[in-house]
């Protein structure tokens, strides 16, 4: 070795025994101590007792070759106090070389440790992540099915409706047409005025449980248009009336206009507000009196309907106007659905409600409308046109044999002989060879639309007139009578009276 | 004088390798997180049936593979004990692969899984037909340092396959 090198060789000797501070043990077996070297104080070593270090030796080497040299790095000799351990052995006895490790443990366990804990708090963070995203996907999955069963339900309450409809216009027009029959036996007609009154009650459920599912759709806009006040009042008169003389009740309807122009609102939303109103007076009223008053000023319309009925508690009065809320007159018909519906009505009119009541006294519900310029759409769409008659023959389409047979027979009633089909196609040729004055035809004709026969009637050159009726009493099916080119559109379940009076104002021969 | 076995605790960190040794070596637990760096060896005699068996215990530090230092910890290991944190479902990854990269070190030695943190259960991501599949090949044990709940059982069972080998 040279000079130099042997000077290297002691500075890095005295530099490495300075840096890892070795204890130096010699051994016999184990298990006693001969000699030390280095200071046992820094290793935790108190008054000459190797017992720990010489148990951990032993406990490291289990399983290896106690012959060879071996080194165990970074072993926690306790609180955390990190050590490498050599063993060298040399027979008879062997070494115990401890190193401190302490630098480099020390910063290890504050880089691991920070490490460790970074990574415990992603997972924690990735774990809420996903049960949040799990918690979402749930709750879309419920709101999905919460949606699906709510369109079934309006579906549901849709079909219903319409399917109402139908059967009601039949027991409304026999119930009309066999009145005059049977004026003179008062068992019957009290029987026919029980049937009346409760085809009306459906017919109104039946139109309120439509608004319901129109409304839930959002397809339900305001139609303004100018009419009569006049005709709503007698609308709404005609058909309570039945109701009212059933329970010997006074039902008085007046109407007054200040102005000459006519009020300009959506009537079919006045009149089913009116029906709701003066129903539900009707029902609850024993004995006395339904009035209602229609008052139009030019500005507003208010509507008054007051009745010596049973009267709403106070207590019942804040939750008179919510859905299927029927506390107030427990034990009383009615699905509970007529002042919610007419509450949504006025709201979305602009309009205000006003209530009193005394229990046992009556009530009184009055309703102002302020006429909006602005809400006011092509009063077209529902304007029904006069009919052009060019001759008296009449044919009515309709698959369903109720209701054509009750056509027919109202017909009979006013003095026409109609012609009844129910094949679109029989009707086409029939035209074709000689045409009618007025086609009376149902859209849901089952194998084919009423609207696609009348448009094609259209094509091929039919000017007479066409009345489509139907049961879907909506803007749509309106609209798309009109441009199919229908002359009037009804709504089932018709009004009898109405769709006589139209006869007879359109057929003047009758 | 029983004979001593030296078994080594694999798992990925903060699985509670060290809390499990603690439960088992000295009945104590502390719920204080605090890494191990590195090896802390310990040892306890357990009584089994027929003799007694010195347990020498090598907690090595957590890591989801083996490394250099692991490497040399595992060096004449009679038997493992691979422990899997029950709340998290990437701890068992890592103790499979512990477990392979081991035999690559180590002859076949007895293998003793625990899925610890039994205490958390309703937390737990490890699915009850993984445990039993896994159950099938290698002893399966669910405990919690917390409770000691299957802990005693699991070294014992490690304790009693390492003797079983010459």
């Amino acid at each position: 070795m040279t000079k130099a090198a042997s000077v290297v060789q002691g500075a890095l000797t005295r530099f490495l025994m300075e840096r890892s501070k070795p204890l130096i043990l010699t051994v016999f077996r184990q298990r006693q101590v001969l000699s030390v070297e280095g200071d046992p104080a820094l290793y935790g070593i108190r008054n000459g007792d190797f017992g720990s270090v010489l148990e951990l030796v032993r406990n490291l080497l289990v399983g290896v070759d106690a012959e060879r040299l071996t080194v165990w790095p970074l072993v926690d000799i306790g609180n955390r106090r990190h050590t490498s351990i050599l063993w060298v052995p040399d027979k008879p006895n062997d070494h115990i070389i401890v190193t401190d490790a302490e630098m480099c443990g020390e910063e290890l366990t504050e880089r691991q440790q920070a490490a460790n804990e970074l990574a415990l708090a992603n997972v924690e963070k990735s774990k809420t992540i996903r049960e949040l995203k799990a918690v979402r996907d749930e709750l879309q999955a419920k709101s999905a099915a919460l949606n699906e069963i709510h369109k079934f339900q309006r579906r549901l309450i849709d079909t219903l409706s319409h399917d109402l409809r139908t059967p009601l216009t039949s027991i409304s027009g026999y119930a009309a047409l066999l009145e005059p029959h049977l004026a003179e036996n008062p068992v019957t007609m009290r029987a026919l005025s029980a049937i009346q009154r409760n085809a009306t009650y459906l017919k109104n459920l039946a139109e309120n449980l439509l608004h319901l599912a129109a409304a839930d759709n959002g397809s339900a806009p305001l139609l303004a248009h100018p009419f009569a006040l006049e005709q709503l009042a007698e609308d709404v008169e005609s058909i309570i009336r039945p109701m009212a003389d059933g329970k010997r009740l006074r039902l008085n309807v007046d109407w007054q206009s200040t102005v000459q122009k006519m009020p300009v609102f959506d009537d079919l939303r006045l009149r089913q507000i009116l029906l709701n109103l003066v129903s539900n007076a009707v029902r609850y009223t024993r004995e006395g009196k339904v009035d209602v008053e229609l008052r139009y000023d030019g500005d507003q319309l208010t509507l008054r309907v007051t009745d010596t009925g049973i009267g709403i508690a106070s207590e019942y009065q804040d939750t008179i106007f919510e859905p299927l809320n029927r506390g107030a007159q427990q034990g009383c018909e009615g699905a509970g659905l007529g002042l919610s519906i007419v509450k949504q009505l006025v709201e979305q009119m602009g309009g205000t409600i006003a209530l009193q009541s005394a229990v046992g006294v009556g009530t009184r519900i009055q309703i102002v409308l302020p006429e909006r310029a602005a809400a006011l759409e092509p009063a077209a769409a529902r304007a029904e046109p006069s009919l052009r008659v060019q001759s008296e023959r009449v044919i009515i389409v309709d698959d369903d044999p109720d209701v054509a047979e009750m056509l027919v027979w109202s017909l009979h009633e006013i003095g026409y002989m109609p012609q009844l089909i129910h094949d679109p196609s029989v009707l086409l040729a029939r035209v074709a060879a000689q045409p009618p004055g007025l086609i009376i035809i149902d859209v849901d004709l089952g194998v084919r639309s009423g609207l696609a026969v009348t448009q094609e009637l259209r094509l091929r050159g039919y000017t007479g007139s066409i009345i489509v009726f139907s049961g879907a009493n909506n803007t749509n099916t309106r609209q798309a009578a009109k441009a199919a080119g229908a002359d009037a559109f009804l709504a089932k379940p018709l009004d009898m009276p109405k769709f006589l009076a139209w006869m007879k104002r359109l057929l003047p021969g009758a | 004088m029983s004979e001593a076995r030296k078994i080594c605790l694999l798992g990925d960190f903060a699985v509670g390798k060290s809390s499990l040794v603690a439960r088992f070596v000295r009945n104590t637990f502390s719920d204080k997180y605090l890494t191990t760096v590195g090896v802390k060896v310990d040892s306890k005699e357990v009584r089994l049936t027929d003799r007694a068996v010195k347990l020498v215990v090598w907690d090595l530090a957590g890591k989801a593979e083996l490394d250099s230092l692991n490497k040399t910890y595992i060096r004449g290991a009679h038997g493992l004990m691979l422990v899997v944190d029950g709340t998290r479902e990437a701890s068992l990854r890592a103790a499979l692969y512990l477990w392979m990269q081991s035999q690559k070190q180590l002859a076949q030695v007895p293998v003793v899984l625990m899925i610890n943190k039994l205490d958390m259960i309703d937390r737990w991501e490890v699915s009850s037909a993984d445990i039993a599949r896994l159950s099938e090949s290698v002893p399966t044990f669910r405990t919690s340092a917390l409770s000691g709940e299957g802990v005693e059982a699991a070294f014992t069972t490690l304790a009693q396959r390492v003797t079983e080998r010459p």
